[in-house]
């Protein structure tokens, strides 16, 4: 045999855990070198990044292009009411004359009054190119450069936990977002509080006698090191399934057509897992509202407005009551922000946007630097002032304790955002 | 039996136990594949959008991704099947961007019509594709603001891969590529620039191209798209990926460079794709007892060997199956195309993997032996075997498509 095939056989005993005698056999008992899950270059090391481990990043994605300037409206500039003529925000709740929060934000107003909202403005990428996917696709990575397919907060597990805790990540949302993936972690996502489980044909009438018997092809070892990627993934299926049950007590069977990606909900239950054992480091929750707001944005963003205040409103009192409330930040997050102007009823893509940091633990008041409003980019759009790089490697390095210079593509200005 | 099932996980999509038990021996099934290929191949027609709002109608993509997965589990021809789906994840396209589904069909008729042409008119094809100049912006690179999107991932993700060129061939290429607009009924700035130019074609406009030299990869001239297309296709390092990737693909590992070598000594980039294919399986690699079962299975290859075992058709769950693995097809989630290798065994993709079941009736009970031959499983460990016995038997068929050996193709 060549020892090409040797490889082979080694491999697929590594990847099912089986017939491990015969690749012994197959190689002439030689010392068999297991070929690596990890490509070159892939994520850092499992225990090369620093983990602050009692505490929780929620990440809130507001995809679509959050018209930042009416949610953090610069109501004292006389030009903000020229360019927003049919989209002004009327009454924002003021802050300091010069910029107030939409009327629908009364809980965050307060929070911010407490000190405990970190206002980012300026916020957006280099050569911003006004696309969604292009965007959305920086934002999840981290990194402007294309070469970088996993995300930023998969690499960050890959660096803290790699595949020994799967639920030291969560998404809550309608399925896995690139943001999370990592080359050496793993994802669960769960969509309400019925957690992880499978969608099966009503013929399947038991799903739990299912997933128990499932667990029967992982033999019982001490140390996940002997089991077998699949095998591995396996077990952390089965477990992490068990442990979101404990957790979330028991939900109601849903099906993927039934759910409804209301904050409020996801939020709930983020706080849920987080006063639970399970303590996640990070919970990313996506697929709420469209904010790409091109028509009827007066209507359709206050709807979203008085949604997200309300979601966080609740959110903060589970954490509240749970004493958890030093332990917790919620970062916004979305792709870009609108144009400067408005085009009559809605606004069009943008580029640079304000974003919240969330909690006890933050230093609130205002950071960045606003854009201006009057000398804009050749497409009329702001022009952004921080770099949604430095956003992330404040959070990371102030908030979750780790180096972002491992995470991101390169080293960022971190602005000093906690207390 | 195993060999011939190799040959039609490999050479098609999922294990095609029907035809498994027509053929007689590996060799005998490789013929009867490379046989099979369809000249010209088949496509479902479908009428252009009539107005805008039907060009952007996003659901209409639904039925092109339903006839698609039924061509993968049932359409004779399943070399042009696995070939169209290798292209598509090589010259990644999505509907997220693109959101023109008659853009994505037109382009995924160039993909199948030249699935197994020369690699040399594919990416001439592609490079004036519609759809491409929508997902990678090449229809907003003008001399005016120049993009370098498509420049760049042409030359990282399509051709020659990094380490092979700089940022000033990028850029310089980027401006050779300009001038390029494709017509576009519903646009009146498109119609009128396209004049009497047949619908839906891509054309080029001098106006907006850059004039003049710029340098590619140490050529200097007044290079334009056919020419940078040209000098990719001619590099000895396009040669040599493209014939690498589609070794590892079909042999589930990197070639030596000794079989590298000798592929690529038998084809060339401007030759037909299927004279590579055929060069690949006559290596001793691609029969190799030891190199069966062992890349990961896809989602889509896990649910085509289910539909080929106990399915009567491809239903409308089945989109949503897939797309929550982030597996759907004419939406890869980036330019890079689907992710593959370990990224697809995490908890999310193997409890939903079960998810799949939605798309066949309560299969008939039946000996764990022929549940297994079924689903092209022909080494199965005792552990495995002795689980799938022991399950009620509803949950037979249910378990053994989420076995470690099943995860395997």
């Amino acid at each position: 045999m060549t020892d090409d095939s040797c490889t082979l056989v080694t491999r697929r005993a590594f990847l099912t855990g089986l017939g491990a005698t015969v690749a012994l056999a197959a190689c002439g008992g030689s010392n068999i070198v297991v070929l690596s899950p990890k490509e070159p270059g892939a994520g850092p090391p499992v225990g090369s990044l620093g983990r602050a481990t009692d505490r929780t990043l929620v990440v809130v994605e507001l995809g679509g292009g959050n018209d930042g300037l009416s949610m953090v409206v610069p109501h004292g500039s006389d030009r903000y009411h020229d360019l927003r003529r049919s989209t002004r925000i009327e009454h924002p709740i003021d802050l300091d004359g010069a910029i107030g929060l939409h009327p629908n934000l009364p809980v965050l107003a307060d929070m911010y009054r407490t000190g405990d909202v970190a206002i980012v403005e300026g916020v957006g990428m280099p050569d911003p190119d006004l696309s969604h996917f292009t965007s959305m696709d920086r934002w999840w990575t981290g990194t402007t450069d294309s070469v970088s397919r996993a995300g930023w907060l998969g690499r960050y597990l890959d660096g803290t936990v790699g595949f020994e805790d799967p639920l030291a990540g969560i998404v809550i949302g309608p399925g896995p977002t690139p943001a999370m993936l990592g080359d050496g972690s793993f994802t669960v996502a769960i969509s309400d509080a019925s957690g992880l489980s499978p969608d099966v044909p009503e013929w399947i009438d038991d799903v739990d006698e299912l997933m128990e018997m499932w667990k029967g092809f992982v033999p019982e070892t001490p140390t996940a090191i002997d089991l077998s990627p699949v095998q591995r993934a396996i077990q952390a299926s089965v477990e992490a399934r068990h442990a979101l049950q404990l957790a979330l007590g028991p939900g109601e069977r849903s099906t993927r057509r039934s759910r409804q990606n209301d904050l409020s909900e996801q939020l709930v239950l983020a706080a849920g897992l987080i006063a639970s054992d399970i303590a996640p480091s990070v919970i990313y929750v996506h697929g709420f509202g469209d904010f790409d707001t091109h028509l009827e944005q007066t209507r359709r963003h206050g709807v979203l407005m008085a949604a997200l205040d309300e979601a966080l409103s609740a959110f903060f009192t589970v954490i509240d009551a749970s004493g958890l409330g030093d332990r917790v930040t919620v970062l916004t997050t979305s792709e870009f922000g609108r144009r400067a102007g408005d085009n009559g009823g809605g606004t069009d893509h943008g580029t640079a946007n304000v974003q919240f940091v969330i909690g006890a633990g933050v230093a609130g008041g205002r950071y960045g630097e606003p854009p201006s409003l009057t000398r804009l980019d050749a497409n009329s759009n702001l022009v952004h002032t921080v770099d949604f790089r430095s956003l992330y490697a404040s959070v990371l390095d102030g908030w979750l304790g780790s180096d972002h210079t491992q995470v991101l593509d390169g080293d960022f200005e971190t602005l000093d955002l906690f207390a | 039996m195993r060999a011939v099932s190799h040959v039609y996980k490999r050479l098609g999509i999922g294990p095609n136990p029907d035809r498994v038990a027509e053929a007689s021996s590996p060799k005998d099934a490789i013929a009867a594949i490379l046989d099979a290929s369809e000249n010209p191949v088949r496509v479902m027609p479908m009428d252009p959008p009539a107005d805008r709002d039907e060009y952007r109608d996003v659901a209409r993509v639904a039925p092109l991704v339903a006839w698609w997965l039924e061509q993968m589990a049932f359409a004779p021809d399943t070399l042009t099947e696995r070939m169209t789906w290798f292209w598509h994840d090589h010259f990644a396209t999505s509907i997220r961007k693109v959101r023109a589904p008659y853009l994505m069909w037109l382009q995924h008729c160039t993909i199948r019509r030249l699935a197994l042409g020369p690699f040399s008119e594919l990416l001439a094809a592609v490079a004036k594709d519609p759809a491409m100049l929508v997902y990678l912006d090449g229809a907003q690179n003008s001399a005016e603001t120049v993009n370098e999107n498509f420049a760049r991932e042409v030359m990282e993700l399509h051709t020659m891969g990094t380490g092979e060129y700089t940022q000033s061939d990028v850029t310089e290429a980027a401006r050779a590529l300009t001038g390029w607009l494709f017509h576009l009924p519903f646009n009146q700035r498109a119609t009128a620039a396209a004049g009497s130019r047949p619908e839906w074609e891509a054309f080029f406009v001098p106006a907006r191209h850059v004039q003049g030299s710029k340098t590619v990869l140490g050529v200097t001239s007044d290079h334009d798209l056919d020419s940078v297309v040209e000098l990719l296709v001619e590099h000895p390092a396009t040669h040599r990926r493209i014939a690498s990737k589609l070794f590892e693909a079909l042999a589930a590992r990197p070639p030596t460079t000794d079989e590298l070598d000798h592929l690529t000594s038998r084809w060339s980039t401007t030759d037909p794709t299927i004279l590579l294919v055929e060069a690949i399986v006559e290596l001793p690699a691609f029969l190799d007892a030891a190199s069966f079962d062992t890349r990961i299975k896809t989602p889509v290859e896990r649910l085509i060997g289910l539909v080929q075992a106990y399915g009567h058709g491809v239903p409308a769950e089945t989109s949503y199956a897939l797309h929550s693995q982030s597996y759907l097809p004419f939406n890869p989630p980036n330019p890079a195309g689907f992710p593959n290798g370990e990224q697809l065994i995490g908890p999310h993709q193997l409890v939903h993997a079960f998810d799949f079941l939605s798309v066949i009736d309560p299969p008939a009970a039946a000996p764990t032996a022929d549940v297994f031959e079924r689903l092209g499983l022909y080494e199965v460990g005792e552990r495995t075997r002795t689980v799938v016995e022991a399950a009620a038997p509803s949950h037979r068929v249910p378990l053994a498509v989420n076995s470690p050996e099943y995860a395997l193709t």
